[in-house]
Formats: C-alpha cells, sequence, structure tokens
C-alpha cells in the first residue's frame, strides 16, 4: 500500500510490506505524522475504488473535527472510508467503565475491540442527502444513512501511543507485557496498523521497535542555506525492500509528496 | 505554634462547654492513642502552627471524607447500579439499543454516566426521564468513537422508544 499511496514513495520503497504489518511512525511535533498515515491510507483507499476495505483512525490527541481542519488544510481529501474515532471524547464520557469489567479482563483488547467494530461508510454519496437530514420520519431517515453492511476496517490507526499509554495503561503494572499483547491483537484483528508515536530522540521508541515490523521516522533537518526541511526515512520494514536513506517531503496543495533523496 | 500556647488553647477548649463552634456545639473527649504517633503530631502541629483540635479536626474530616467516598464508590458503582440499571425495564431497553454499537462495560458506564448527570436513580428512571438533551447526551458519546451512522442508528432507537 506504499508505493503508491504518496506520490515519490516509490523511491523509497521497491516492494510492499506484507499484510497483517504493525508499522510504528515516529517523529518529534510537527513533522507531519498524523496527516503522513491518513493522506497515505486515504490516496490507496482513493487508487482502489472497487475495494471495499475501510480503515478505522484512533485519534487521541485531537477531537475528530480538530484533526479532518488540519488535513483538509492541507489538501489531503477527507475519505468517508476512514472513519476517525475519537477515542479520548469516548473515554471521557464513559468515566467509570473500568468497574463495570471483571478484573481479570483484558481491557486492551477490550478497548481495541471496542475502537474497531465494523462500521457502516455514511451513504450521503449515495443517497439525497436531504432525504437523510430533514426526512419526516426519523426511521426513514436512518434506514437511508445505513448504508451497505457493516465492514471490519482492514486498516488501523492509533494516534498516538504516547497519548493511549497516559490514557490507557495508567497504573498497569506491566505496561511492556500489555503492550506486546496489544501488538499481537493488532495483528490478528486487522490487516495492516499504522502506530504514531512522538519521540524528541529516536533512541526514545527502544522499547517498542522489536516488538513492530516497521518504522518510519518523520523529522526535520536544517539544510545548508540554514532552511528547514522536512524527510521521512524508513528504518525497518520487515520482509520489504526499501532505501534506509532520508527523503525530502513537502506539503503541496494537494497533499504531501516524497521529492528527492537527501544527500 | 509553641506547646506553652498548645496547651493554652487546649484549655481554653476545655471552658468551651456547650458553645457553638463553627455553628457546632462543641464536646470534649479524652482518647489514648500510641505515644510514638503523638510525638510525631506535635512535631508536625509546631511545624503547621496550628492546634491540636484543629489538626484531629482536619484528620477526622479528611478521614470521613475518604471512607464516604469509598464507601459511596464500592455502593454504587459496577454491581450495585448495574443490578439496579437491569431490573428497571426502561433502562434496561436504553441499555440494550447503546449496545446495538457499544460494547457492554462501556454501554453500562455510558447509562450511569447520564442518569447521574441527570440526578437520576436507575430504580426511577422513566420514559418522561429520556428527553431529548438525554437522547443527545446519550448519542454523542457514540458519534465520537462509532461515527454518525452508529449515532444516527442509536438516536432514531431511542427516540421511537421515548414515544412508545
Amino acid at each position: 500500500m506504499f508505493k503508491d499511496a504518496i506520490p515519490g514513495m516509490d523511491k523509497v520503497f521497491q516492494s510492499e510490506p506484507p499484510t497483517g504489518s504493525v508499522i510504528l511512525v515516529v517523529g518529534s511535533a510537527g513533522t507531519l505524522k498524523s496527516a503522513f498515515v491518513y493522506n497515505m491510507v486515504a490516496n490507496h483507499m482513493a487508487r482502489r475504488p472497487n475495494d471495499l476495505s475501510q480503515c478505522v483512525y484512533v485519534t487521541l490527541e485531537e477531537t475528530r473535527e480538530s484533526l479532518l481542519r488540519n488535513i483538509q488544510n492541507m489538501g489531503i481529501p477527507v475519505s468517508e472510508r476512514i472513519q476517525v474515532a475519537d477515542l479520548a471524547s469516548f473515554l471521557r464520557a464513559v468515566d467509570l467503565w473500568k468497574d463495570h469489567l471483571a478484573q481479570a479482563a483484558d481491557y486492551i483488547t477490550l478497548i481495541l475491540q471496542e475502537a474497531s467494530r465494523p462500521f457502516k461508510i455514511p451513504t450521503n454519496l449515495r443517497v439525497d442527502k436531504a432525504k437523510v437530514e430533514n426526512t419526516a420520519s426519523e426511521k426513514e431517515g436512518a434506514a437511508a444513512y445505513k448504508g451497505p453492511t457493516a465492514m471490519k476496517p482492514s486498516i488501523f490507526v492509533l494516534d498516538s501511543l504516547n497519548a493511549f499509554n497516559t490514557l490507557v495503561y495508567q497504573g498497569s503494572t506491566n505496561i511492556r507485557k500489555e503492550m506486546a499483547s496489544f501488538m499481537f491483537n493488532l495483528r490478528e484483528r486487522v490487516a495492516t496498523s499504522f502506530i504514531v508515536m512522538e519521540v524528541g530522540d529516536p533512541s526514545q521508541y527502544k522499547s517498542e521497535h522489536f516488538l513492530v515490523d516497521g518504522i518510519i521516522e518523520l523529522g526535520m533537518m536544517q539544510t545548508e542555506h540554514s532552511k528547514l526541511k522536512r524527510y521521512l526515512k524508513v528504518r525497518k520494514m520487515r520482509s520489504t525492500k526499501h532505501s534506509i536513506e532520508p527523503f525530502l517531503i513537502e506539503v503541496t496543495g494537494e497533499g504531501i509528496k516524497v521529492v528527492e533523496e537527501l544527500i | 505554634m509553641p506547646p506553652e500556647q498548645d496547651e493554652q488553647t487546649e484549655k481554653e477548649d476545655e471552658t468551651v462547654g456547650d458553645q457553638l463552634r463553627n455553628g457546632h456545639p462543641v464536646i470534649k473527649t479524652t482518647l489514648e492513642i500510641d505515644k510514638v504517633l503523638y510525638v510525631k503530631m506535635k512535631q508536625e502541629i509546631a511545624r503547621s502552627n496550628t492546634s491540636i483540635r484543629d489538626f484531629l479536626s482536619d484528620a477526622a474530616k479528611e478521614k470521613l471524607a475518604s471512607v464516604g467516598k469509598a464507601r459511596k464508590k464500592e455502593g454504587s458503582d459496577a454491581a450495585v447500579l448495574e443490578r439496579a440499571v437491569k431490573k428497571n425495564p426502561i433502562a434496561k431497553k436504553v441499555l440494550d439499543i447503546l449496545e446495538l454499537e457499544v460494547l457492554p462495560p462501556f454501554s453500562i458506564a455510558l447509562l450511569l454516566a447520564k442518569l447521574e448527570r441527570f440526578d437520576i436513580e436507575p430504580d426511577d428512571f422513566s420514559l418522561s426521564d429520556l428527553t431529548e438533551e438525554m437522547v443527545n447526551d446519550l448519542v454523542r458519546p457514540v458519534d465520537f468513537l462509532s461515527g454518525p451512522v452508529a449515532a444516527k442508528n442509536i438516536e432514531v432507537a431511542l427516540k421511537a422508544l421515548r414515544r412508545g
């Protein structure tokens, strides 16, 4: 899904990562981690109109509205096949949910299960939108809104692991073990997963790097003319042919593109 | 506060009798406590410039608050409230609707959070409590996580339940 998802990505990847890969996207603040992942998934789906695959994008650091606004401001098209799940707001609304769990319950799996439930695409493009919103009969409106059968997502995005750790693993005595179980569950449940993680220093993601199949680093570097440029670098991608050099990336009017290898 | 002043305060307390302090009658009591604890308490009282009476009163208030909170949590959460919700036929129907889109531990927590917000006891929950505002409040978290289609489905079902 990489080579044709972002213009110029074929310079970075010579083959595709296997289905079921868990890929960590790391970088400091402002390195376009969220936009890059959203852009890649949206383009991947847009290029396959007949493939009914769907994506759940779990946002924990910003609301759905804020994420989509930023995405649109960068010229990235919003995809109806990407369901943005605002997990932070949801968990705030169900504050005491852990009290209703059996003590031995694997709540990480449960959150993942809840966040990645099959969903129906809003059928705004297929039915008359006015009929849905202004219908005299609510039942009729809901029926029009239902759309096709709910689909299990084939791509899962968690944005970000830092926020997930704070929100979900709070009070956990064995984060490392639970994290490994979480990664395992991701591989079981969805075809490909992207985990966004903010790091100031690449050495900070030491604990996660062996758990994932791939690591894409996004960063900023200063050029000889003292200008800051954004780059993308694939640090690791199991069973995939790729370059390990950094590549210059830019935001164009139509989203992100890989420009050239940085020398 | 130096110990002499402390003793004076305690002495004054003895003469308070049935006068009011902070609007409450005052009672005199004698107690035996661990000497090490007493010494530590006196040191802290000297450090924080307070009196034995205020120190012990504050400690008792804090203890009562935490015990009350723990009891309320123990008694109100999970089992008790969950049973109350499931016994109430209307609450049970709302729960069944929520569970179309939200998994059980989250659905029960969501309903209980809203009942608490609207100050409704699970036993007393009736169709008239299922106002437009409450429906919106129940639907919004579904939209957060499962999107507008799921939220619309829940909204329609809850409104249908309200209409009977």
